[in-house]
């Protein structure tokens, strides 16, 4: 075709690379403002700071202060959001950007301009994934805020969850022993979320879970900082055994409604306006998947993304052993949960994976990519076809793997009642509860069978 | 049906339903036992829920006396009375799916429009109910706020729609951009009888292409609520739409006291009141302190005294003036013809006011103009003569055409002028107008930045307008009630459409009417820094700050901006009309230096001045406007609607500047051509010509021609294409690019493909050796799955839709994944493996023509110093349906425009290390492209995006930063589905004329 003279045209390039270009280039580059960049994290004088980290799941987060306390970090998780860390993260991060990192930069420069902090000796931390999403990017817009907001000599470090993969510019490196101890923090931590869920709709005296879960918390912290938990059969065993003698109320018929969606929004109950508390008002159990499933997601990555992508043999090795290795001590608490009359586990990983391929390929891996929809079809096909999905407005990736597959989950689940919640700074609370009520009338009204022909005002 | 029975022959209680809407009251009483309505109401409470409910009530027991009832309220504002009033509360949504299964049993889907909200209601085995979550656009309030703008109320609309000929595409997207929309439309001529059409079908396309996300709506549909039952036009444009049949349509009489039905059909039967107790229990609460949800925020003005200090400071900057009776000599005239108000000055060689007129154009510019017009040269004294005029805003060019103006300037600089001749060292000018914001940075005496508000209206005056007119009140009372309040109700910053539903919540806990006026000017004011200026650090603004434009004279909105930003600013008192006396300003700077007189039309043609407007479409492209001619007397014509200015101008001039826009695009697409049908061994395979194809077209083309098919592109982007699609889209909140797959599939299908081929590419090419990665965006990388799991029309025509996922660079990869996708279809391996060798290097060609291209072109502007414009986006806003025709639009400005992916080779070495994480294909050259930009003088780089670009607010930054190192200003676009341009064009000359010359007063 017309190729021959693309040919010619291509020979001819070196002809210019410009002079006239060239020159005209270095003028201007004369006049370049170079601009303001946040220093780097001095790892070596790592103890001199204190390192301010927002919250992301309350349970979780708890367990991992104390690892990076152990580490030589003193770190500190800020405690909840409240409105004028929205509004200042309103203030700093453009307004496009989704919801968590309006949360969690507004924490943070929060913090900053709270004054309690010596900003001489301050940190921030914000985890970064990898991948398509924006996600990657939050460590970019705390920079920016930070700078914005007028303090430019506060460093700011990412850190990333994803430990097989090395590239990490410029976080923290982390340790091999810190990633263990990370680890079991989050293996306590999905535990502890996991029964605490299923007591606190039943308990009799009201506040006895959470006071139980307090205390588990007290007694993991201490035992993460002093390395004397690491049998997490026995450990596992005492946790469930405690929630087990809890006093509850003779089981009613409560509907199960699974929470899934952008991790953010879904462990963090400032972000999601109390979710949990909200379903258990509206005559719910919430079941929460496990944030493991998060991190094996991340993890297990490499197996998956080979059609699309180079991976090297030892990637996928090392993702491999990664896997067994975390399900292996899994399976020591999924043991203790099987065991027990009042809780259940959660499915094995490489089941999971095998449940979203019906829907969609495991090559999707930007944010929570295919393990939303694994998730929802675990949750449905467990006993839980109420699923609130929860994510911030206009994410990305839950467009494709939440929202995308809605309509064929419904057409192969017919009783899958799922709510699709979207949270922004904006919207008032008022049709994320019509939205999340409806679908909690609906739960309730399949648990009961009562048909909406007949009257049910007495289940309502 | 309304038979108010003997209340004494029968003692089982009623059933009250009590349905507290976001502006309605609605209650029903119910008899169970005769299956009977026996009593309704319907009244608009005007944000005084309890008032309007008490009388309600006041009447239910003169009516039925002592009868007990058993009561339940539903509705968006009913959950607080409830809880006040120890009532039971049912959700809005449960009533409704309960009266809908009672009393219309068949109904398959149930479609209801409310005051501030819309549903679709889907009854099978689980009902599935989708609600507007984040936008209020195409509902009842949404149609009142149009009603307002058309001068008519909404069955005012229904009758006007009920004569129409032509609908227009609105953008349905926001009520406030549809509003916009419809005033650019009447300024254009376009009849209020099409645009009440246009209106209503831009409604049922927001619910259907919003709410039904991807569901079909088939059946026997319901159509419940106010509006549908008010206004029987929308309900025939939705059957239009949706293609029922009469049969399948169910119009129940009492369709608007549905909910209330349903919450009267769900009261609880354990406890029943009588009519006197519950009576007495409003009568309680409405006497009761209330309890407090919305944040408040601190008053206004704290004392009388602060507010009087407030005005005197206000009241000094004053514009000369001189008494026009007294006048002589040269008169200069200034025009600003904005979207929905008229301005006008007339000055003397002194610049004294001698004139001025401020006031609605009703939708007619023109007229209100000439209006104006015939007044001066009735009353102009002798010896005064017309030296020059000048318009500006809007209605600019048509007005100039129209009535022969001398000199036309963008708006922002007539702005800039006004406020420069009352405080020079002017900083910052914010104006806030009826449906738009103007924010422009001064520094040095140059322009240094403008904003503008095109993508949201949030901070603007007609908002608190038609706000003020919906609870009963017009604007002057509405903010003077406000500024007395001494706890404003925090409205937040976002869209007006999520502060109704605020407002909505603090009604329900009862703010009063002062409480909201302070809010709504609080939040106007907010949004206008935060959320259109995202300003950080009020300090940006400099030390004098000016404000100016209607919104102003509300001493409410200029207390909470002075709050805000916590210093004081400037208002002239001509703050409504600075930029026509920004235009008589420049009208007398220009017009000093001329002999003659002013064009202007004289005063018998103004007398006999007559326009007739025709419409057809524009076929000079794909985007087939659909354009007004405008035909004045004295021959002077005027042609509106056109995306580009093809039409106005010759086209020899134009084509003579570069637009590498058009080459790309047509190099992309139109430099392959598909083998004939008899040629193509292994038959058809169809290609979406959608986001990511416009990076790989060239190599999806070339594999599947080299094997033997013969390839099917699908059509140019249409907006009946996009909308045909509509149907299942699966997330409301995607860009637009995105959602126009649906269409192309659609569209592919229609033309009777039977394989579309559509691969999921999560990774670009890597082109760069310093990038950290070359993702692409999450919904370009994975859109295939959605199309698979949505788009029922594949399967029902049984269409085999091959998406799998694949690498762009690895050949064997691509072979040994693609081989046993196409095996069945008759590829053999070697020939496989030589055609993805050949595709690898059509692409290749393909992207070194681009290259070359821009080099070239670079290469040219440098040689001739012709100002070009580097645009930048994603590959696939090469669409001409996507970008608008911008490019165009530039090369009609003057100047040349290259894209950025054709130059971003060009600036390969970035002068810093990026403060993003460089890891997007796309927006690595984008970076490279703004670095480019940012080395060459006589260039700018204007940066177009999708709304819903999540990717953007990221790359947006970063593209700001190189250009602001290098001084440069930072074009953002945000372009969506809607088509008008007026916003665009501003900022476009704004920043073509800074090029030309640096603004200098």
């Amino acid at each position: 075709m017309q190729r021959e003279t693309v040919m010619k045209k291509s020979a001819n390039q070196n002809l210019h690379e410009n002079e006239v270009l060239v020159n005209l280039e270095e003028s201007q580059k004369s006049k370049i403002q170079l601009p303001l960049r946040t220093p780097d994290f001095p790892v070596q004088q790592k103890d001199r700071y204190t390192i301010l980290c927002p919250q992301m799941a309350p349970i979780h987060f708890a367990l991992a202060e104390v690892i990076f306390e152990s580490c030589g970090f003193h770190l500190e998780i800020l405690p909840d959001v409240d409105r004028n860390a929205i509004e200042e993260g309103l203030r700093y991060v453009n307004n496009d950007v989704c919801y968590p990192a309006i949360v969690v930069v507004g924490q943070l420069i929060q913090a900053l301009k709270s004054g309690k902090y010596d900003l001489s000796r301050t940190a921030l931390m914000i985890s970064q994934t990898c991948g398509g999403c924006r996600s990657t990017n939050y460590a970019t817009f705390l920079k920016i805020a930070t700078l914005k907001a007028g303090f430019p000599e506060i460093p700011v470090i990412p850190f990333n969850i994803n430990v097989t993969t090395s590239e990490n510019p410029g976080g923290v490196t982390v340790t091999f022993s810190m990633v263990r101890k990370l680890f079991f923090a989050l293996l306590y931590g999905d535990l502890l979320l996991r029964v605490s869920n299923s007591c606190r709709p039943y308990e009799v005296k009201h506040g006895t879970t959470d006071a139980l879960v307090k205390k588990w918390l007290h007694y993991l912290r201490r035992g993460l900082l002093e390395g004397t938990c690491w049998n997490i059969s026995k450990i596992a065993a005492e946790i469930v055994k405690d929630f087990e003698s809890l006093e509850l109320v003779s089981r009613r018929n409560r509907p199960k409604v699974g929470i899934v969606g952008e991790i953010l929004v879904k462990y963090h109950p400032g972000a999601n306006n109390n979710l949990v508390s909200l379903v258990e008002k509206e005559g719910g159990e919430a079941v929460i998947p496990d944030m493991m499933d998060f991190v094996l997601y991340c993890v297990s990555s490499d197996q998956f993304r080979e059609p699309y992508s180079r991976v090297s043999l030892w990637d996928k090795f090392t993702s491999r052993v990664a896997v067994w290795l975390i399900e292996h001590y899994r399976n020591k608490i999924r043991k203790v949960l099987n065991r027990s009359e009042r809780f259940t586990a959660e499915g094995e990983f490489r089941h999971l994976v095998k449940k979203a391929a019906p829907f969609v390929s495991t090559c999707n891996h930007t944010g929570e990519g295919w393990l939303l929809t694994a998730e929802m079809v675990e949750l449905i096909e467990h006993g839980t076809p109420n699923i609130i999905c929860v994510q911030p407005f206009g994410c990305l990736p839950n467009h494709i793997t939440g929202k995308g597959v809605m309509k064929a989950l419904k057409t192969t689940y017919p009783h899958a009642n799922i709510a699709i919640i979207d949270y922004d700074p904006g919207t008032t609370e008022v049709n994320q509860l019509n939205r999340i009520k409806l679908m909690m009338a609906v739960a309730v009204r399949n648990l009961t069978g009562k048909t909406l022909g007949e009257n049910f005002s007495d289940v309502l | 049906m309304i038979t108010p029975q003997n209340s004494k022959n029968s003692f089982s209680p009623l059933r009250l339903g009590l349905d507290v809407g976001s502006t309605t009251i609605k209650g029903v009483i119910y008899d169970a036992e005769t299956g009977k309505m026996v009593w309704c109401r319907y009244a608009r409470h005007f944000s005084d829920v309890i008032q309007t409910l008490f009388s309600l009530v006041g009447e239910i027991q003169d009516t039925f006396g002592e009868r007990s009832f058993f009561v339940a309220m539903t509705g968006s504002a009913g959950i607080g009375a409830a809880m006040k009033l120890d009532l039971d509360f049912v959700q809005e949504v449960v009533a409704s799916a309960q009266a809908i299964m009672t009393f219309l049993p068949r109904t398959d889907v149930a479609i209801e429009l409310g005051g501030e909200d819309a549903k679709i209601t889907f009854f099978d085995e689980s009902i599935d109910q989708r609600m507007n979550e984040t936008c209020a656009g195409g509902t009842g309030a949404f149609i009142d706020q149009i009603a307002v703008t058309l001068k008519t109320d909404a069955a005012g609309v229904n009758d006007l729609a009920s004569r129409y000929q032509t609908i227009y595409p609105i953008a349905a997207r926001c009520g406030v951009f549809t509003k916009s929309d419809v005033t650019m439309l009447l300024n254009e001529g376009a009849s209020r009888e099409d645009v009440a059409a246009s209106v209503l079908q831009a409604v049922v396309d927001q619910t259907i292409g919003g709410l039904a996300c991807g569901r079909k709506i088939r059946g026997n549909i319901a159509f419940l609520g106010g509006p549908l039952h008010f206004l029987p036009e929308l309900r025939k444009r939705f059957s239009q739409t949706l293609k029922l049949k009469p049969e399948e349509e169910f119009i129940p009489e009492n369709a608007h006291f549905f909910v209330a039905l349903g919450a009267a059909l769900l009261a609880g039967k354990n406890r029943s009141i009588t009519a006197t107790e519950l009576w007495r229990r409003v009568y309680h609460v409405m006497n009761h302190a209330h309890l407090r949800e919305t944040g408040r925020l601190p008053a206004l003005f704290p004392s009388e005294e602060e507010y009087r200090r407030f005005e005197s400071r206000h009241g000094h900057l004053k514009a000369a003036r001189g008494d026009f009776k007294d006048a002589s000599g040269d008169l200069y005239l200034g025009i600003d013809a904005g979207s929905t108000t008229t301005k006008v000055v007339l000055m003397d060689a002194q610049s004294r006011i001698l004139q001025s007129w401020y006031g609605p154009n009703e939708g007619e510019p023109i007229q209100s103009v000439r209006k104006i017009l015939m007044e001066i040269y009735e009353t102009m004294p002798e010896g005064t003569q017309l030296k020059n005029a000048c318009v500006t805003g809007y209605g600019e060019k048509m007005i100039q055409a129209a009535l022969g103006v001398d000199e036309g300037e963008v708006e922002t600089l007539a702005h800039y002028k006004a406020a420069s001749h009352f405080m020079p060292e002017v900083s910052f000018i914010l104006d806030i107008g009826g449906q738009d914001i103007k924010c422009i940075y001064i520094k040095n005496k140059h322009v240094d930045k403008i904003i503008l508000n095109e993508a949201c209206s949030s901070g603007c005056g007609s908002f608190i307008e038609t706000f003020a007119q919906s609870l009963g009140y017009n604007v002057s009372d509405f903010a003077q009630e406000g500024r007395f309040s001494q706890h404003p109700i925090d409205l937040g910053t976002r869209c007006t459409v999520f502060m109704n539903s605020k407002v909505k919540q603090a009604q329900k806990e009862n703010a009063s009417v002062s409480d909201i006026s302070a809010g709504l000017a609080y939040s106007v004011a907010k949004n206008a820094l935060y959320k259109v200026l995202k300003i950080a650090d009020v300090s940006e603004l400099g030390e004098c700050v000016m404000v100016q434009g209607g919104t102003f004279h509300n001493a409410a909105v200029l207390r909470a901006l002075e709050k805000l930003i916590g210093k004081e600013v400037h208002r002239v008192d001509i703050s409504g009309i600075m930029g026509a006396y920004g235009a008589a300003l420049i009208a007398r700077e220009r017009g000093m230096q001329k002999k003659e007189n002013s064009r202007l039309i004289s005063q018998e043609a103004l007398t006999n001045f007559q326009m007739k407007s025709t419409l057809r479409r524009c076929a000079s492209c794909e985007n087939k406007c659909l354009i007004s001619i405008h035909k004045f007397s004295g021959g002077r014509t005027f042609i509106s609607g056109n995306k580009c200015e093809r039409m106005t101008t010759s086209s020899q001039e134009t084509s003579r500047r570069i637009n590498l826009f058009r080459c790309q695009y047509d190099r992309l697409f139109k430099f392959y051509r598909p083998r004939l049908p008899q040629e193509a061994p292994l038959g058809e395979i169809g290609l979406p010509r959608v986001l990511n194809m416009y990076e790989n077209y060239p190599f999806w083309f070339t594999l599947f021609h080299e094997l033997g098919f013969r390839v099917v592109v699908s059509d140019p982007s249409r907006t009946e294409m996009y909308n045909k699609g509509l149907d299942s889209i699966s997330s409301q909140t995607l860009c637009y690019p995105a959602k126009l797959v649906h269409g192309h599939v659609v569209n592919l299908i229609e033309k009777g493909v039977k394989r579309i081929f559509y691969p999921a590419q999560p990774l670009e090419r890597r082109e760069f050796s310093d990038v950290f990665s070359s993702y692409n965006c999450p919904v370009v990388g994975a859109y295939p799955e959605v199309i698979r799991l949505n788009v029922d029309m594949l399967r029902e025509q049984n269409v085999e839709f091959i998406s799998p996922f694949l690498p762009v660079d690895d050949a064997r990869k691509i072979r040994n994944l693609l081989f046993p996708l196409l095996k069945p279809l008759g590829v053999r391996r070697d020939s496989l493996k030589m055609a993805v060798e050949k595709a690898f290097r059509a692409q290749e060609f393909y992207k070194e023509d681009v290259r070359e291209m821009g080099r070239r072109a670079v290469e040219e502007l440098l040689k001739t110093g012709m100002p070009a414009i580097i645009l930048a986006g994603r590959p696939y806003h090469l669409d001409p349906l996507v970008h608008h025709g911008i490019p165009e639009l530039i090369v009609t400005h003057g100047a040349a425009v290259l894209s950025g992916d054709a130059v971003a080779h060009l600036g390969k070495e970035l002068f810093f290390p990026l403060q993003v994480v460089d890891q997007w294909g796309y927006h690595a050259r984008l970076y490279r492209a703004a670095t480019f930009t940012a080395m060459h003088p006589n260039f700018q780089m204007v940066q177009m995006t999708s709304f819903g670009c999540g990717l953007d607010a990221v790359t947006a930054e970063q593209v700001g930063e190189i250009l602001a190192a290098a001084g440069k200003v930072h074009t953002l676009l945000k372009i969506d589905e809607s088509t008008q341009l007026g916003a665009i064009k501003i900022r476009i000359r704004s920043l073509l004329s800074t090029m030309r010359e640096p603004v200098c007063f």
